[in-house]
């Protein structure tokens, strides 16, 4: 079979245009598009980099703000915060869990030696004074339920301690709810305050609420489970996680305590 | 006149054979426009992948920096909170007894307070109720107008006073005259010995004796003395736009609240001066293939 010259010719054609549209379609096409989405990405990963000096300023700010944040803190944290050990009155919480229970009740008494110091002052009497709550003896629940920890950033122990009733002048009622400013170890609001009676036997009633942040940089592990043991006894206990909790607690070394320092505590 | 005496095969094959070469240059043509189009394409391609991977390292230094910064104002923040929690729970120790004292500047003498009361209403608003005794109709509207004297004051209410000022009566067959009596008191007779015996019979009604009233004469000073005969209990309401609402500590604290706690002031924001939103990670990975599964290019 002859073919004419405008069929050949029209094979031509039509192969080239096989040809074209492989290239055009397959090829062409698909990688500029994808450059185009490359360079758009690129775009944006540009204008972010060129924030990198305001990152820088950032970053520098933020130090500063922490630095004077911290310094101010840390004054705080020396007239209001519980000392850092059972023997000085406050509480040490890097001690295993079952030492804990014990130490914490021995906390809760020195929280109430203060707080009853405290309620004395102006030269009021007190009518009725309120008891700090007592910790659970549970090792494996006291940090969260006394500490509140690691709930928040860092152990704090808050006390919603009801209303207190004093009786006293006008003017001793008045010292005695300013004095709750200058509690030494302890953070303390008094609110609600109503006066009744006849000079100078008056009844002053008010809330009470006393705050503790807890010193330290290390808190005990948590119990194995289903161990009875001691955790610090146990070897490859996880260490302890650390005030400020980034993430799951890294493997610590036998004793189970972290020596690792940077966590974030009350001290800063 | 012209004849054409070649056969017509050979016009025909010498056309062919043109088509031929033409066609097959279209299709190198074609083939080397189709590769021309991949290699120039792949070029383009890779030239953006690579300017896109040299400023990946840029940014990703970038965002480094930033999650730094943002670490570092997140625990600034807590500190933070923490401080202005503390200054707050102090400063608020003195708001009820500064309160106090400021409305007791302007309770004039005569008003014997044996109760006071606060509580916040609101933002920068408060309630005080004051609860104590006067004598007459006239001090309680003078206490009424002392408190509005008070600072901050929005409104004021009060309640309780039992008007027993004297009263003209209407007048009656005996009583022509209409002298001021009290109300629980009956109208004094004209005649001279009706008045003297309704005289005779106030008096006898008058008090005689300890009477043993709200705690006056008793020797126990610790109960609240009430009000005297013939003196009423009063309580007056004061509304006041001032802040009163307490620091939550537990709030603040456990529910990492800061500005919604009552009374609290908020956390601070990031330190001034910085990008008000840094952006950072909203660029994400690099772009997907353009669907194309392109593994291999």
């Amino acid at each position: 079979m002859k073919l004419t010259p405008l069929t050949i010719f029209l094979i031509g054609i039509s192969l080239a245009v096989i040809f074209i549209t492989y290239g055009l379609f397959q090829h062409w096409i698909p990688n500029q598009r994808d450059a185009a989405v490359f360079q758009s990405w690129g775009s944006k990963l540009e204008a972010e980099g060129a924030k990198m000096p305001a990152a820088k300023n950032r970053v520098k700010k933020a130090a500063e703000a922490v630095k004077t944040a911290e310094s101010s803190w840390a004054r705080t944290v020396a007239r209001r915060t519980p000392p850092s050990t059972v023997d000085a009155g406050g509480i040490n919480l890097a001690v295993d869990r079952y030492n804990l229970t014990v130490d914490a009740r021995r906390f809760r008494n020195n929280i109430q030696n203060a707080v009853n110091r405290q309620l004395k002052s102006g030269g009021i009497t007190v009518i009725q004074g309120p008891s700090v709550p007592f910790p659970t003896e549970d090792p494996a629940t006291i940090l969260s339920t006394y500490f509140n920890y690691p709930d928040r950033e860092q152990p704090v122990c808050i006390f919603d301690l009801g209303q207190v009733t004093v009786r006293g002048t006008f003017e001793q009622i008045s010292n005695n709810i300013r004095s709750w400013s200058n509690m030494p170890g302890y953070l303390a609001v008094a609110d609600g305050l109503a006066i009744s009676g006849t000079s100078p036997n008056l009844t002053g009633t008010y809330n009470l609420t006393v705050v503790a942040f807890i010193r330290g940089k290390r808190v005990s592990p948590d119990l194995p489970a289903g161990s009875g043991g001691v955790p610090g006894a146990v070897a490859g206990v996880p260490g302890p996680p650390r005030f400020g909790g980034g993430g799951p607690p890294a493997g610590g070394p036998a004793g189970g305590f972290s020596t690792a320092a940077g966590g974030r505590d009350a001290e800063r | 006149m012209k004849l054409n005496l070649l056969p017509t095969d050979v016009s025909k094959a010498g056309a062919s054979t043109v088509a031929w070469i033409v066609s097959g240059l279209m299709v190198l043509a074609s083939v080397a426009a189709a590769g021309g189009m991949a290699v120039v394409s792949a070029g383009s391609l890779e030239s953006a992948k690579q300017a896109a991977a040299d400023k990946m390292q840029l940014a990703a230094d970038a965002k480094v920096t930033a999650d730094q910064a943002e670490k570092q104002i997140a625990e600034v923040t807590v500190i933070d909170r923490n401080q202005k929690l503390s200054i707050a729970m102090d400063e608020h120790n003195r708001k009820y007894v500064d309160l106090y004292r400021d409305i007791l500047r302007y309770v004039p003498s005569y008003y014997r307070i044996t109760s006071m009361t606060a509580a916040p209403t609101g933002e920068n608003a408060s309630q005080v109720i004051l609860t104590g005794q006067l004598q007459s109709f006239r001090q309680y509207a003078d206490l009424a107008i002392a408190m509005w004297k008070v600072p901050d004051v929005v409104s004021v209410s009060r309640e309780g006073y039992a008007v027993i000022d004297p009263v003209v009566p209407a007048l009656s067959e005996t009583d022509q005259t209409g002298r001021a009596i009290r109300p629980d008191e009956a109208p004094v007779p004209d005649d001279w010995e009706g008045r003297m015996n309704a005289l005779m019979a106030q008096a006898a009604a008058q008090p005689q004796g300890f009477q043993n009233a709200s705690g006056f004469g008793t020797q126990n000073d610790l109960e609240a003395r009430g009000p005297m005969p013939q003196w009423s209990t009063v309580t007056m309401r004061l509304s006041l736009a001032r802040e009163m609402r307490t620091p939550d500590p537990r709030a603040t604290i456990l529910s990492g609240g800061s500005a919604g706690a009552l009374g609290v002031p908020g956390a601070p924001g990031a330190p001034a001066g910085g990008p008000a939103s840094s952006g950072f990670g909203q660029v994400g990975g690099p772009p997907p293939g353009g669907g194309r599964g392109g593994a291999g290019r």
